[in-house]
């Protein structure tokens, strides 16, 4: 029987591992794509607390969620492709000038 | 069923594990595509119907594609993960062990009492399905304010990612 | 016993979408070659003594030989044996430079979308036996046809890694134009879809195709959104005019440049099995599936559905030949515009088509 704490704990795990990747890679792509995964640990949770409460606004909270992370994809590689050409490097080490 | 959540759960530890310490970004992609099908097979199992589709749909099949566009256009070499000294890495596992020391009882005691109660409801036959027509009465009548808002922030983010991306902008402003 | 019931589904299934693919490319080579005026392939067929034990054994039975020689003349042995054993033996090639991992998992990621759609499409109506109920969707999951739209978004992902592992500028170009353009099409094919779910108010196919009972089949319903989803089809297919990604002339062969054997030809499979599962889709959402205008076959009975399936093939072979005819007819259009037909044109053609339907069932009601 798969009670609530397994997917608790498994959204906690992910979650842990993605902030972890955020502190450690230093691709700003890379740190981009450990947000994502935050973001769908996160995800997680709130559906299995939909289901195990009854009640649909769980699920709701996470289309937002979607919502959100997808315009958040957009701008935020937007912002990387223009860092990218000015100052040829995607490491987060390189952008330390406020004017090139 | 409960092997076949271990199964997606071992999946999605892995291929988590994956995005982050794997050298080539594009590698680190597609292991995130993984973790998210491993997702999407979550919300099936939680009877969120929708949820599962719109999740390989949107993040899948759109935010992930938009990152290998951006992975393949800037072409970069692979990182140099050893450039990243012996104490940072034990300060990194030794916080996130610390993280999940607390998380993991907090998260088993404090919602013991709903554990059974999906499974209650499920049986009963009264558990609200995450179905396309029950979601979207709720959409429609509870939240409508906030979908309203979502799509105007889907249209600003659409201009910003065109303003913000756009080289015939960039280079006018620097002519100025 | 449901899980066998299952097991033979799927079996059965997946060999609709594979004779499908197979077939598609039979008629693509022997059609073709009628629609250009020449004779096109009629050389295999069992001409001389096998060396082949099995095969010594198959033609000594009476009939045999001349029934492959048959067929043969037809084509038919060149295209579904020849071909296949000749991309089994070739050389794997894997370019230099790039991850071996990620060259032999490309095609498989162009492949299995597209298989996987044929889980929610209903082959045919539903019918009893011994008391089982046997619906002929794979999986009559809630969210239907968005299942189908997942599988399209998730088959971006083959063609635009097959032509990064190209690791050369021709793989690299091809590709991404290839991705651009499934992914500028879809938005149209997903609106358009969005009408079809709005007229029938359901998500699932089967009933979809419930509701076309009689006249009311969905082209005469809404005759804007088949066009735009054939139109569409074609696009996500890659197929011409809208092959610009794979044209042979242009860009040395685009994505495909750097796969050979087995490779290429599971990419090719896919292509053709994805024209029939586009086919297959337009039929059930417009062209009425398994339901002819005058005919009433009973409910539930095998025969019944044996009749509605091949009555269901009969279209679908209708729209693949179509497509093959079209794509032998037009020539290419250039990359900007393909994407000019894509943004400015069906985009805004499909949201009118949404408006007005929206419009005409408010005010019915």
């Amino acid at each position: 029987m798969i009670g609530l704490q397994h997917y608790l704990i498994l959204s906690a795990v992910i979650f842990t591992i993605g902030a972890l990747g955020v502190l450690v890679r230093r691709n700003a792509i890379v740190v981009f794509m450990c947000i994502e995964l935050m973001l769908n640990a996160v995800n997680v949770s709130l559906t299995a607390l939909a289901y195990y409460r009854g009640h649909l606004d769980g699920q709701i909270a996470v289309f937002f969620v979607m919502v959100v992370a997808a315009a958040e994809a957009a701008v935020g590689l937007a912002i990387i492709l223009a860092l990218f050409r000015s100052t040829e490097s995607v490491e987060t080490d390189a952008a330390t000038e406020l004017r090139r | 069923m409960l092997i076949l959540f271990y199964i997606v759960a071992l999946i999605m530890t892995l291929a988590a594990i994956g995005v982050v310490l794997l050298r080539n970004p594009l590698h680190s992609a597609l292991s995130l595509i993984l973790c998210m099908i491993g997702v999407a097979i979550l919300f099936a199992m939680l009877q969120a119907h929708f949820l599962a589709v719109v999740q390989l749909i949107v993040y899948a099949g759109a935010i992930m594609v938009l990152v290998l566009f951006v992975l393949m256009l800037l072409n970069f070499k692979q990182e140099n993960l050893k450039a990243v000294s012996l104490p940072v890495w034990m300060l990194t596992f030794f916080s996130g062990g610390l993280l999940l020391y607390f998380l993991i009882p907090i998260l088993n005691k404090s919602f013991a009492g709903l554990a059974q109660k999906g499974s209650d409801l499920e049986a009963a036959g009264t558990l609200k399905e995450g179905t396309v027509e029950a979601l979207g009465e709720l959409l429609f009548t509870k939240y409508v304010f906030t979908f309203e808002v979502a799509s105007i922030l889907i249209m600003a983010a659409l201009v910003g990612a065109v303003m913000v991306g756009s080289r015939s902008i960039h280079r006018r402003t620097e002519i100025e | 016993m449901e899980f066998l019931i299952l097991a033979i589904k799927a079996f059965v299934i997946l060999h609709v979408a594979l004779g499908l693919s197979a077939i598609c490319t039979w008629i693509e080579r022997k059609g073709s070659a009628l629609m250009q005026d020449r004779i096109g392939a009629n050389r295999a067929g069992a001409y001389e003594e096998p060396d082949f034990f099995l095969a010594k054994i198959l033609f000594a039975i009476p009939g045999v030989r001349l029934l492959v020689r048959w067929l043969g003349y037809l084509g038919l042995v060149n295209t579904l044996v020849c071909d296949a054993v000749k991309a089994l033996f070739k050389e794997d090639f894997v370019p230099e430079g790039t991850s071996r991992f990620i060259h032999a998992l490309a095609p498989f990621m162009a492949v299995f979308p597209v298989f996987l759609a044929f889980a929610v499409v209903p082959i045919a109506p539903n019918f009893e036996i011994g008391g089982y109920l046997i619906t002929t969707q794979l999986a009559t999951i809630n969210a239907g046809i968005l299942f189908v739209f997942a599988m399209g978004s998730l088959a971006v992902y083959g063609v635009a890694i097959a032509g990064w592992t190209g690791n050369n500028k021709y793989s690299l170009l091809g590709g991404l134009r290839a991705a651009a353009q499934m992914i500028s099409y879809e938005l149209a094919m997903g609106i358009a879809f969005v009408t079809m779910i709005a007229i029938y108010g359901t998500l699932d196919l089967y009933q979809m195709v419930e509701q076309q009972k009689g006249f009311g089949w969905g082209i005469f319903l809404n005759p804007l959104a088949f066009i735009i989803v054939f139109v569409v089809g074609m696009a996500e297919t890659k197929r011409a005019p809208f092959d610009l990604p794979e044209a042979e002339s242009e860009l040395a062969a685009g994505y495909f440049t750097e796969y050979s054997g087995m490779k290429f030809l599971l990419f090719w499979m896919g292509e053709f099995a994805e024209i029939g599962l586009f086919s297959l889709i337009l039929t059930v959402l417009f062209l009425g599936g398994w339901h002819l205008p005058f005919v009433n076959l009973p409910e539930n009975v095998w025969w019944a559905a044996l009749i509605g399936h091949l009555i269901l093939m009969g279209k679908v072979m209708f729209l693949c030949v179509l497509q093959i005819v079209v794509r032998w007819t037009l020539p290419r259009f250039r990359f900007d515009q393909l994407m000019t037909l894509g943004w400015k044109v069906l985009l805004p053609l499909s949201l009118l088509s949404l408006l007005v339907t929206t419009a005409v069932i408010t005010w019915s009601n």
